[in-house]
Formats: structure tokens, sequence, C-alpha cells
């Protein structure tokens, strides 16, 4: 590994910023890859000098002899000998190989037990140090020019961070490192193919086979054939198989069978030769994430670890090279024959019992390259209590079911429902409204004018000196009765659907609580409408005009609670049902915003699909797919279409008028 | 160039603590500013919380790309934003805000300075708060 070129930054220009004696370097903007340079990181934190374990010709001769590793230490006996020979000028083991005239007893003989020393440390100016590609202990990725980023640090039989106790080069103080289990278990071995070291490079064509490829009920075979006559065959099991797993399996299969030879692979998988060019290294270096869809599930992950490993293990050489498929190639051809063979009748070959050794592949999840959403998505994951689990919430969730329950005798999951407040067909107002009621922290009360500065009793009690709360702002009281408000709401209502008898269509009914029906209405009419002749049209209309009579509905309730909270805080207003039943009127024929219908239409009926915990269900709606796009389009077209026509109906009808209204309280004692 | 100058990329100036921290304060003026524009128009809480992700955090997030933010600006900027979504008299809880729509919350932009532990959370993805929020995010280094 060249460390002068990879650590070559700006601001130390030529030099590279390497100290030759300590063989450490400055590697901020730095060549590396991200995954070398935190294992650089990794041993500098635990003071380990990677560079040192293989120092370079000029560090080797340029070390001095006082303090050198492999001469004897101050305190011994031997020392003395140094520091004599230092007085003679041989400082640096260089003058041992070329020492200057000797005059003394025994200086000769100690030059020559100080070279021996030398020669048997790695620090042996005489040790053949082989150029970057063709140490054993350091491995050049398979098809790339250089070696920068393709070095693999965890090199030799222990890793780094394997020493009991090192020197924290920084701190200049002692530090205990963790001890790493680093005893490599041998793979399963499929079949060996030979034990004769050949010298020269052994080609070996492999190929995949797969039938039913991507179904579950794929199967699949692998082989590889060399040109010496070697071959083998396997049917794989234990994964959910494709054509990719299959030739991925093959080139494992082969790594398995040639460890220590070099050899030449020639495939036909340009997927294969993309995990070969760089691709399994940037799998490991994002935490595995971006293993292709058909891959990612089950074992072919550690299919692909286990590809790594085998990869990384090898010290032979290893080569790449693309085979034609199904051409001239003959070997090729008798490859793919063989693996087809071996589909049908090759011994297994489990994919799943692939064990992988610790400390080769870097398993571990990374956060790093990952989407900024994703990141603030993972804090808030860890960090934040979700509201749907607070005590609060609960006790909401429980009134909820319960009251769904006992009105339309089904149970719903109210996990489901929760988010949907925010998707309902509702003046925006009022989902907050509703929202902040969920979560039991609507103001109503003293505490909205701030101590001392109380200006009604309006906002805690109301004036019949019930405790004020959303549902009896809704509901109404005998302070003020809002019949000929609901009166107007059920006729508009009416008018919308004419269909009645069922408790979604009657919203007087719908007790102390009567927004709740509101996050479900949908699934309410899908599983909770009796079993009745012709239901099935009988939904489909609820349906079509389900946004509709939302709409209609949450423009009830945000207008009441407009008057009621004009009311607490204007003094000088006063909430009269009756005489606010004309602009009630008017306000509930405004249409539905074009934003709320395109919505709701492309998100589709979100409310319809879940089925309740408890109760009937229509189990032949929803096994309706899913609409395509110009399907939805369609619709969303018609439901407009509809939505202006219901409109136009409404506005044809005569408008109540303020005396219509007074007249129809004269003579209904419910108005009084 | 000597080591440590500050050197401007795509707007964003690196290798300068100081001068990052000044930055840093015409954020939070800038972050003031269009709270006070947008407090007076009473948008609602939904919409609260699209403007402190469009207006606000954005410049936040671009120049925390580039420099760490120091520990102190970061607890005033996010309180700044987390008041305004929140709005003056709410009795909401903040991880009600930040929480996910599907369970109840409102999806708002983190409290990133609220606490020490979304501190050293923050720091093992965002270059350079670690070295700001030092001493396990208790203060300024």
């Amino acid at each position: 590994m060249d460390l002068k070129m990879a650590s070559a930054s700006s601001r130390a220009g030529t030099h590279g910023g390497i100290n030759p004696f300590l063989q450490q370097a400055y590697t901020m903007p730095s060549l590396l890859q991200d995954r070398v340079s935190q294992a650089f990181l990794t041993a500098r934190k635990f003071g380990v000098d990677l560079a040192c374990a293989n120092p370079s010709a000029r560090a080797r001769m340029g070390v001095p002899v006082l303090n050198h590793p492999a001469l004897p230490r101050p305190g011994s006996q031997r020392f003395r000998k140094l520091i004599e020979l230092r007085e003679h000028g041989i400082s640096k083991v260089v003058h041992l190989y070329a020492p200057p005239p000797l005059r003394g007893t025994g200086l000769t003989r100690t030059v020559k037990a100080m070279k021996e020393a030398v020669h048997t440390s790695a620090w042996s100016p005489l040790r053949n140090l082989r150029t970057e590609g063709e140490c054993p202990s350091v491995n050049v990725w398979p098809d790339m020019n250089g070696p920068l980023g393709c070095v693999r640090v965890f090199t030799a039989p222990k890793s780094i961070i394997a020493g009991r106790v090192v020197k924290d080069a920084y701190k200049r103080t002692r530090v205990r490192a963790p001890m790493v289990d680093y005893l490599p278990s041998l793979p399963p071995t499929p079949r060996k193919a030979d034990n004769i070291v050949y010298e020269r490079d052994i080609h070996i064509w492999t190929d995949g086979s797969a039938k039913d490829n991507g179904t579950d009920v794929c199967t699949a075979g692998s082989a590889w054939v060399s040109d010496l006559q070697f071959e083998d065959k396997v049917s794989l099991t234990g994964s959910v198989l494709s054509n990719n797993v299959a030739e991925t399996a093959a080139v494992v299969l082969c790594l398995m069978a040639w460890r220590d030879t070099h050899i030449v692979i020639h495939t036909d998988s340009t997927f294969v030769l993309g995990l070969m060019k760089g691709g399994l290294l940037a799998m490991e270096r994002d935490g595995w994430g971006d293993a292709p869809q058909h891959l990612s599930r089950g074992p072919p992950t550690p299919l692909l670890q286990q590809l790594l490993y085998l990869v990384r293990d090898r010290t032979g050489r290893l080569h790449f090279e693309k085979a034609k498929a199904h051409g001239d190639d003959l070997m090729n051809n008798i490859t793919d024959r063989l693996a087809n063979e071996g589909r049908l009748g090759g011994r297994p070959f489990d994919l799943g019992s692939l064990s992988l050794p610790a400390g080769w592949v870097d398993t571990a999840p990374v956060l790093c390259h990952q989407p900024l959403d994703y990141m603030t998505k993972l804090v808030i994951r860890v960090r934040v209590r979700a509201p749907a689990k607070t005590i609060k919430f609960e006790s909401f969730s429980d009134r909820w079911m319960v009251t769904l329950g006992n009105m339309f005798g089904v149970v719903l999951d109210p996990g489901t429902y929760i988010g949907k407040v925010w998707d309902l067909t509702v003046p925006e107002g009022l989902k907050e409204v509703l929202w902040k009621e969920m979560n039991g922290v609507q103001v109503l009360g003293h505490r909205y004018f701030g101590k001392g500065h109380v200006k009604s009793d309006m906002g805690r009690f109301c004036l019949c000196e019930a405790e004020m709360s959303l549902g009896h702002l809704l509901v109404g009281c005998s302070a003020y009765r809002l019949q000929p408000l609901m009166d107007v709401l059920l006729e508009l209502l009416k008018a919308v659907c004419p269909r009645g008898g069922f408790k979604t269509l009657e919203p007087d009914a719908w007790g102390d609580s009567p927004w709740y029906p509101l996050l479900a209405l949908g699934a309410l009419e899908e599983h909770a409408y009796p079993m009745v002749k012709g239901r099935k049209a009988i939904l489909k209309e609820l349906k079509k005009t389900r946004q509709r009579r939302m709409w209609i509905i949450g423009n009830y309730y945000w207008a009441v609670w407009k008057w009621c909270m004009k009311e607490i805080h204007n003094t000088s207003f006063k909430f009269v049902p009756v005489s606010c039943a004309v602009l009630l009127h008017e306000t509930l024929l405004t249409p539905v915003p074009p934003h709320l219908l395109v919505r709701r239409e492309t998100e589709g009926s979100n409310a319809t699909a879940q089925a309740p915990l408890i109760g009937p269900s229509d189990s032949a709606a929803r096994r309706h797919p899913a609409p395509s796009e110009s399907r939805v389009h369609t619709r969303a077209a018609r439901l407009s279409t509809r939505g202006e026509r219901i409109l136009r109906a409404l506005q044809a009808a005569p408008p109540l008028s303020r005396r219509d209204v007074i007249l129809r309280a004269l003579t209904d004692d419910a108005y009084l | 160039m000597p080591p440590a100058d500050p050197l401007r990329i795509l707007g964003v100036w690196v290798g300068s603590r100081d001068f990052a921290a000044d930055r840093w304060v015409q954020i939070d003026g800038h972050v003031k500013k269009i709270i006070s524009q947008w407090r007076v128009i009473g948008a609602s809480a939904r919409n609260r919380s699209l403007l402190a992700k469009a207006l606000m955090l954005s410049q936040c997030h671009f120049l925390m790309d580039g420099n760490g933010i120091p520990c102190n600006m970061l607890t005033k900027i996010s309180n700044r934003i987390m008041g305004f979504v929140r709005g003056k008299f709410s009795a909401m809880a903040y991880h009600t805000l930040e929480a996910p729509l599907a369970e109840g919350g409102l999806n708002a932009p983190s409290s990133l300075g609220n606490r020490p532990l979304t501190l050293s959370s923050l720091a093992t993805w965002l270059p350079g708060t670690s070295e700001y929020c030092g001493n396990n995010g208790r203060g300024w280094t």
C-alpha cells in the first residue's frame, strides 16, 4: 500500500506528509476510500501504527540504532556497545551495512551481531518487500487498476485491535484495548478441486441456471468447469432463488474449491462482474443496504458477504473475464449445460448453511450515505415516544373504541385511524381542533386567557353550568339548543344522500362525542352496514357521497365551534342558534375544495381498507384490486362532476329564510 | 493555503469554527425574522410545521453540512422554531410535535437542542457537531 501517495494532501504538497520514521501521515484530505480511512482512524485511536507492520526500505535503513525495536534496549549491557558504536559514527541501521573503519575491541563482532538481530526482525533491510499487488498479505481487488481503497487492513492472523495493551500515541497514556476473537472458521467446502500447486493461472468458467426466475417456485443450479477437466455442479436450496443468486453461488463455489491457486474466472453474468468491480465494496460501505431487491431477502445477503470474504481470504491471484453467453464460447456452453444438469439433479447445496468468519466482512449497519430524512426518522424513532403510546392518548383510544363499538357494533383499531385525522374532508381548522382533542390539549377554560386575565367563565363552564368540552360544544345543551342548526344539517345530508336508516347518515344520533365517527366513516359504513338485500349497491352509493357528507358535517362542527369561541372571547356577541341557521345553510353549501378531492382519490379509500377487529365485515369489498392511475383520474373526474351536480341541486332548492326558521321554531316545541 | 484557513465551498464556509459561529448568529436572525413575518398570519399547526421545515431548517441543514453548529446556537434556534410551531398558548408536548403523523404527532422538525441525548445522536451523522458540543453535549469546547 502506498501510503505516501494515498495521504498526499494539498497542505503537504509533494512530500505526502509522511514521517518516514513513524510512518504516520496526515491523511485528512485523503484519496483513501471511507472504509480504509475509518480503519486508519481506528488504528490511530488504539495507538497501532499500521505502516509499521511493513516499514518501507527508507524507514528500515534510516532507523536509529538506539531505541531500535530489534536492538538492545537501554539498561542492558549490550546497549553500552551501541553507545560505543554511535561514537564511532554508527548511528543508523544503514551504517551497520557500510560501517566506517572501526578501532576497538570486539566492535566488528558487535556490528555483526547487531546486523543479525536486525535481519531476524521485520525491520530487516534485506527483507524483500514485494511491491503492491504481489504482497501476499495485501490483496488488490480484481479488475482494479490501483490498490487505493482496495487494501484489506484487517490482514494477517490478528486484528489491529487485538493487542492486549497498546500505547495511545496521542494521549501518551496506556489504555487497555478489548480482545477480539479472530479465529476464522473454515467455510463449508463443496469439493476440493486439487491439492497440486499450479504455477500458471487456471481458467475456470462459472454459470448459473434458474427456472421460473423471480417466483417462489424458482429452482436454480450452479456449476463451474476448469481447463484442467475438474468440474462441479450443485442444486441450490435454502434461499429465495433467482438467476443472479445462481451466478453468484457459482463463483462462491469456485472460490471455495480453488482457494490458493491463481485463477481466472470467466462468467457471463454482468451482475457478478459489477459486484467484483466495486459493487461488493460499496455494499459493505453502505451497510449492505443497497443489495438488489431480489437479493435483499433472507440468506442472499450472507451469500454476498461470503463472496466478499472468499475474495479477501485468497492468497492466489484472481481475475475475472466476461464470457459471451450462448455464443461460440465452448467452455461456457459446457458450463451452461452442467448448470442445467445441476439444477435438475445435482447434489444439494444449502445457501443458508454458509457461515461467515468474524472480522473479515463488516456487517454492521452504517449511518453514512443515508438520506437526511432517514436519519431524522431514525433519531425520532429512537428518542421520541409516540403520542399514541402515552396515557393521554390511550384514554382517548379506549373511549373512541368503546363508543363506536356501542354505537355501531364494530370494534376498530384506533391506531389505524389516528393519523387519518389530517386526511379528513373537513375544514383545516377543525382538523387541528380534533387533533388537539385527541391529544388531550384542547384549550378550553381559563388557561387560554392567562392567569389574572380571565374575561369570562364561558371558557371553563357553560351557561348550563356544565364543564365545557368539545363534545358539549358540538352537541349543545339547555342553554343553547342546536336543534335548528342540526335540522339544517340533516336536511342537506338528505339532499346529498336520500337513503336513511343507518347511523352514519344521522349525525344527531352520534351521542356525546359526535365527531368520533368522522375518523372512520368509511370503515363504519362498509363493515357495520346491515346485511340487507342490495347492500353492495347501497355501499357504492354511500361511498360516492361520503366526501360530500363528511364535508357538510365537518363544516357544521366548525361553524358551531367558531360561534361558541366567538361568544367566549367576545362578550358583546351572543350565540343564538336559531338566528345562525341561514348563515349555516349558506356555509354548508360551499363545495368541497378540489385539493381535498384530488388527494382523497389518489390515496384511495384509506379508511375502507381496514378491517374491524370485531364485527361484521364485507370481505368481498376488500377483495377489489387497487384502481389503476387512469382509473383514478376517471373516477376523480366523475366524482367531481357528481359533486357539482349535487351542489347545483342544492342551490336550486329554495333557501331557508329567516322567516321559515322562526315560523318552524314557533310551531316546534323542541326549538324552545 | 495555510491549514485551517476558511474555505468557501458552495456558499458554506469550511475550516474556520469562529467564522461559522458568526454565520450561525446570522441564521438565527433570519429565523427570527421569518417567524415574525408568519406569526401574524395565524397559520394552522400543519402549515407552521411546513414553514419551519421549508424556510428555517433548510438554511440550518445547509450550513450544518458544512460546519458544525455551536451547542448554544443549536438550542436557541431549536427552541425558537419549536415555539413557533407549538404556538404561544399550548399544552402540547414537544415529543407530540416531533412524532410522525401516523402515531398522532405533527411530524414537525425535531427539537434538536432540547436534550443532550439529541446532541449525542445528532453527532453521529452531522460533521463537527460532536466537536462543538463536547463535554457530553453540555457546552462549547
